[in-house]
């Protein structure tokens, strides 16, 4: 699904309809899933069209610019490490090239949205929420629906931590993907028995798998408080700290 | 010496000296004050009201100095006293408003109880803050009406700001019929908040019979949303929790009312083993 277009593209599996229509002369893309209907005229005559996973925070509208994944707890020892396999849902961006310019046509979701909210409402945040199950090994999912988020969780603490959800923020946020799947490659430290930093790498945990259009650079969504920038092997990343609790 | 020469009346040299190096250090200490305040509000204020204030800040040093240097110059201010006194008084009163808005402004500015964008509720004015001035709030009602309220107003009164927290709480009481199954209603209730994106996962939401009442048993939905989409999630969320009701039967009652009519005390005990009348008197609302 993922990939290059021309006008020609028309997709119909059974829950959504996407394509380009020729309509009194003038080009309209189109898209329809689960009743929910969109549509623009498209101004060039002919350009390519992207469809890539993009950052999850979009559908039904961009309420935060942060992801928090819940699941299963995992306790870690003592300065201990370990990576965890994640699922987060995918959300899809279509994107109109032309020259170096990109605009966004449209984002849309095979699965429901969920909000919460992570620590409390005078100093927390607005999350997208997902409950995911722990794998040690990247699982099989339905692409469409579901991206794999390898997490190397690191305990810099003396004491045993319970980990059961993982915050994320927009800014950072890499998504990669193949024929075969879409991922995220991401760490979280744990630096106190309330705190803890998560940041994405900027690499894909798997050999091959190209990088798909960053929704922030596109949308030129604006960067927001609540995360640091430190600076990896020369590389600067951006660090949400997680002050609420991970547990 | 030189600085005891006299350039007129009393004043020497050393007067006019002393009053330069004044005169001097409150420029100084405008500049500071400028400087400071310019950091300090740049990102709070408009630029051409925070160019005014600092212009306001930096005539009052100066003029001040200057009254403190003029007996130093020999310029008597007794008569400018007594005649500024009473101009002093007029104008103070007349500018009491004035002043009083200006300060309030000032400190709305500094305390930041509200900002542009937020959906404020100010002495019965409900809208969305458009602009914050030195003198003047303004807020623009959901209604689109235009409205100004003095800063003096919007800082002595209770400001009820909806924006200021990420999320707010709704909360809806929700009458079913005595007929209906109350874990049923709570199930259905459940389904609705659990497959709507609004109503946020964390803090959960809570459900409970809240009282029985004269004509329902009354259900209480305690349900948190993001603030930016609380009005939308409130009128949303009450649609579908009345969809959900109405398709699996369960009965918002109208007001009824149980009659017995007097009869007879031979009829009663007869019928005692029977059910009363039960007459539901239903009221259109």
């Amino acid at each position: 699904m993922f990939g290059r277009y021309d006008y020609s593209l028309a997709i119909d599996d059974g829950i959504l309809k996407l394509g380009v229509e020729k309509r009194a002369g003038l080009n309209v893309y189109y898209r329809d899933l689960a009743g929910d209907h969109k549509e623009k005229v498209l101004g060039p005559e002919s350009a390519p069209l992207v469809i890539h996973p993009v950052e999850p925070i979009s559908v039904p509208k961009q309420v935060t610019l942060f992801l928090e994944i819940s699941f299963d707890s995992v306790l870690l020892g003592p300065t201990a490490k370990k990576t965890i396999f994640l699922t987060f849902p995918i959300e899809i961006g279509v994107f109109l090239e032309a020259g170096s310019a990109t605009e966004m046509l449209d984002t849309f979701s095979y699965l429901p949205s969920k909000f919460s909210l992570y620590g409390t409402p005078k100093t927390g945040v607005i999350t997208k929420w997902y409950r995911s199950r722990v794998y040690s090994d990247a699982p099989t999912v339905d692409m469409k629906k579901e991206g794999v988020l390898r997490l190397e969780i690191e305990n810099t603490t003396k004491d045993f931590a319970e980990v059961a959800r993982a915050v994320f923020e927009a800014n950072g946020m890499v998504l990669y993907f193949d024929q075969d799947q879409v991922g995220m490659n991401a760490q979280m430290t744990i630096k106190s028995s309330l705190t803890a930093e998560t940041s994405f790498f900027e690499c894909p945990y798997q050999e091959g798998m190209e990088k798909a259009i960053e929704l922030r650079t596109a949308k030129k969504i604006p960067i927001v408080g609540g995360h640091k920038i430190i600076r990896l092997s020369g590389v600067e990343v951006n660090v949400f700290v997680m002050e609420a609790g991970y547990s | 010496m030189i600085l005891d020469t006299v350039i007129y009346r009393d004043v020497t040299l050393w007067n006019l000296l002393i009053v330069g190096i004044i005169m001097v250090i409150a420029a100084i200490i405008t500049q500071i004050v400028q400087i400071y305040l310019k950091k300090g509000l740049c990102d709070r204020l408009p630029k051409n009201e925070l160019l005014i204030l600092l212009r306001v800040i930096r005539y009052t040093i100066i003029i001040l100095a200057a009254l403190s240097v003029l007996p130093l110059l020999s310029i008597d201010l007794t008569g400018l006293l007594v005649a500024g006194g009473f101009a002093g008084i007029v104008i103070g009163f007349a500018s009491q408003s004035v002043v009083a808005n200006l300060v309030s402004g000032v400190f709305l500015i500094v305390e930041r109880p509200i900002k542009i964008g937020d959906q404020v509720l100010i002495e019965g004015v409900e809208g969305y803050v458009e602009d914050i001035h030195i003198f003047s709030t303004i807020v623009r009602s959901y209604d689109g009406v235009y409205v100004r309220l003095p800063n003096e107003k919007v800082f002595t009164n209770v400001i009820s700001n909806y924006d200021v927290d990420v999320a707010r709480r709704i909360v809806y009481r929700i009458g079913i019929s005595y007929r209906d199954d109350i874990d049923h209603a709570t199930r259905i209730l459940r389904d609705v908040l659990a497959s709507y994106p609004y109503a946020l996962m964390n803090p959960p939401f809570e459900l409970y019979v809240e009282s029985l009442g004269d004509n329902a048993v009354n259900l209480t939905v305690l349900v948190w949303a993001p603030s930016t989409e609380f009005t939308i999630a409130q009128r949303e969320l009450l649609g579908k929790i009345k969809v959900a009701f109405d398709l699996a039967g369960i009965e918002f009652p109208y007001p009824q009312r149980v009659v017995w009519y007097g009869r007879e005390e031979s009829e009663r005990v007869l019928d005692q083993n029977k059910r009363p009348v039960q007459i539901e008197e239903r009221e259109n609302k």
